[in-house]
């Protein structure tokens, strides 16, 4: 397990040294090129996303109300109200699960952890379906709230009662909580109101139906500063893969360095639950994903994860779109269609690995 | 001189009629305040059984509905046919999607109304970027929904048209059938139990509105709401006449309704009086889920064929027997 999550650097990996004033950086060749066509990826599926829809949109006018000139009137709206939130939502929700799902996996040890799996997915879903049952007709602004809330307590609550436990016991603690979060969704489902219980269905199979800027906004605000957090802690996370002993002796302070990183991973997935309700898959598969490409450090790989669970969305929620139009798959369910046999397929390719 | 300057005045006024109608404004069932600046003409609708047939109903057709997936991936207007005759294949309507509706094809037609269901999942917030968007609890029934589309509309000629033929109807009906005599219980079989609604939709409200009484489980249910329970209860649910509504759009019909029911109580029809007296009728699902005054009307006469007098010596119909009639 710790060869499959630790891979040593290659020794005639190309490294390219960066260097401004008393700061400097390694990075891997490869790795950067690899990261590099992954973001020209994403900006494809940007492209494409803007344009492709029941009212395709040319270049020249997306271009245009990118440069915020006049374009027609339905054409500002699908852009500006439903293409351009949709698709930074889905950039976001996907981005924040995959990072979360990388860095849980790292920390742990446990190349199939994923935050979802401690109960923070069903504790936010389990308060915003509660929301969306007692109070339907509650702004959408404050779901995201209401599952911050509660992604938040369950991932409290679980590093209480592990605290001081083994990784593994960390997890099985996260099932167990995770398991009675989902009985209390199901009698919560189980006792509503049939009209009711469609939204809340809708909602739990990941929609982003709702995507809207002060969603997107909200995002941001979560995404941006825990990015930048990651990316600090990963330099003293990889030393942990040198050993307790030894990264105690260069300074490391495990406890405080592990609260950080699982406390940033529930932050992330409560933050893409509230937004786009329950996506699967892209916590586990992204950081799978990301091991086929070249090797590179830990910043380099949580980077290349992220991009990687942004476009996994994107396309999904763009197939779900475009496939079978004017029938919309909510990107949950085209997610599953395309994660599960990939996930599947990772798993065989690396069964003598995990 | 002077009499065709007038006349071109009055034709003028004529014309001009329509350009200053008046502005609407409408308190939706969100409580929302909503104007539109003359009677809505371009409509999409966010719901087919709810809003697209109302509409259909009222003669305002809509430009574009949500719909329902046939297994041969056709898209149709659940219950619209049977009750209108209109749907996809025969009107100008367009599809615009199943449990999602597509947004951009909606903005892409440009309307001037949107109507939507409180219990879509649609937000609609997002709907009223695009149109002005009304939203209808159809829970507060056909006559209330239909107000305010007509309002919306300006249709309420159509509304009070509509509204007074199932005013008769059902004063013909309880002059008939003495309602306050009868008590009635309506369920369904759902997953090995049953499911009962306090009124359930078109059917419930011919019931409540002539004044049947019911069976005290139904009575204990909160307005607008259902409950399910085990087949124990089947003896609580008995009463003189029982309307079950099955599944009207599956090959099986009504037989798989009492199979249903057959499965959770084997002979459950010796366990009550109403089908032991021949007095468990089985009603289309498609024309008793349906808020339209359609459905109504058909619920009327349905209740009044049921509970209606009959004449000395009346046994129910035998099965068909099969036999060929000879031929002159």
């Amino acid at each position: 397990m710790s060869r499959f999550l630790m891979p040593p650097p290659a020794r005639n990996a190309r490294r390219l040294a960066l260097r401004l004033g008393p700061f400097s950086t390694r990075l891997a060749v490869r790795g950067l090129a690899a990261n590099l066509l992954l973001a020209s990826y994403l900006l494809l599926v940007v492209w494409l996303g803007l344009s492709l829809g029941s009212r395709p949109i040319p270049l020249a006018t997306i271009l245009a109300w990118l440069r915020l000139e006049q374009v027609n009137d339905t054409d500002s709206i699908i852009l500006g109200s439903l293409r351009a939130p949709r698709l930074c939502l889905s950039m976001l929700s996907g981005a924040m699960l995959a990072l979360s799902g990388a860095l849980t996996q790292h920390v742990t040890r446990n190349g199939l952890a994923d935050p979802g799996l401690i109960g923070v997915r069903s504790a936010a879903a389990l308060l915003i379906v509660a929301l969306i049952l007692a109070w339907p007709q509650a702004p959408l602004a404050l779901r995201p709230v209401v599952g911050l809330a509660g992604g938040l307590l369950a991932g409290l609550v679980v590093g209480l009662l592990a605290r001081g436990a083994s990784p593994l016991k960390f997890v099985m603690i996260g099932f167990g909580i995770s398991w009675c979060l989902s009985s209390a969704l199901v009698i919560l489902l189980a006792s509503a109101d049939i009209r009711s219980l469609q939204r809340a269905m809708m909602w739990l199979a990941g929609s982003l139906e709702g995507a809207d800027w002060p969603a997107v906004r909200l995002a941001l605000v979560v995404f941006v500063p825990t990015a930048i957090a990651c990316l600090g802690l990963a330099r003293q996370a990889e030393l942990l893969d040198l050993g307790a002993a030894t990264a105690s002796a260069l300074g490391i302070n495990q406890t405080r360095l592990h609260v950080a990183c699982l406390a940033i991973a529930v932050l992330l997935v409560a933050t893409s639950v509230s937004v786009a309700g329950g996506l699967g898959f892209v916590g586990l598969v992204a950081p799978h994903m990301a091991r086929f490409l070249p090797r590179q450090g830990l910043a380099g790989r949580l980077i290349c994860a992220t991009l990687i669970g942004a476009l996994l969305v994107m396309v999904a929620d763009l197939a779900g779109n475009v496939a079978f139009a004017p029938i919309r798959l909510p990107v949950g369910i085209s997610l599953a269609a395309i994660g599960a046999p990939v996930l599947i397929l990772l798993l065989w390719l690396r069964r003598n690995r995990i | 001189m002077i009499r065709s300057g007038l006349l071109t005045l009055i034709l003028a006024a004529l014309v001009m009629a329509p350009a200053v109608a008046r502005a609407v404004t409408i308190v939706d069932d969100r409580g929302r305040t909503v104007t539109l600046t003359r009677p809505a003409e371009r409509i999409v609708s966010d719901y087919d059984i709810d809003v697209t047939i109302p509409l259909i109903e009222l003669g305002a057709m809509p430009i574009a509905s949500h719909g329902r997936l046939a297994g041969d991936g056709k898209p149709y207007l659940r219950s619209s046919k049977l009750l209108t005759g209109i749907d996809f294949d025969n009107s100008d309507i367009a599809f615009i999607g199943a449990a999602e509706i597509d947004l951009e094809a909606v903005a892409a037609l440009k309307p001037d109304l949107i109507v939507t269901e409180i219990s879509r999942a649609t937000p609609v917030e997002k709907l009223e970027k695009l149109a002005p968007t009304i939203v209808i609890n159809s829970d507060l029934g056909a006559p209330h929904v239909y107000a305010l589309l007509a309002a919306a509309t300006g249709k309420e000629a159509e509304f009070k048209r509509l509204d007074s033929r199932y005013r008769a109807q059902l004063a013909l009906m309880k002059a008939e059938v003495q309602p306050e005599k009868h008590v009635v219980s309506v369920f369904q079989p759902l997953r090995g139990k049953l499911n009962v609604y306090q009124s359930y939709r078109a059917i419930g409200q011919v019931l409540r509105d002539a004044g049947f009484r019911f069976p005290p489980l139904i009575d204990d249910i909160p307005e607008g709401q259902s409950i399910v329970v085990s087949t124990e209860r089947l003896p609580d649910l008995d009463a003189d006449v029982i309307f079950d509504p099955y599944r009207s759009d599956r090959k099986q019909g009504a037989r798989a309704e009492i199979a249903a029911m057959e499965r959770m109580v084997p002979g459950f029809c010796r366990f009550l009086s109403a089908c032991r007296n021949g007095r468990y009728i089985l009603i289309p699902r498609e024309e008793a889920i349906s808020n339209s005054y359609a459905a109504l009307s058909r619920m009327v006469a349905i209740v009044q064929t049921a509970l209606g007098p009959r004449p000395p010596g009346y046994r129910t119909a035998p099965e068909p027997t099969g036999l060929a009639i000879p031929a002159r």
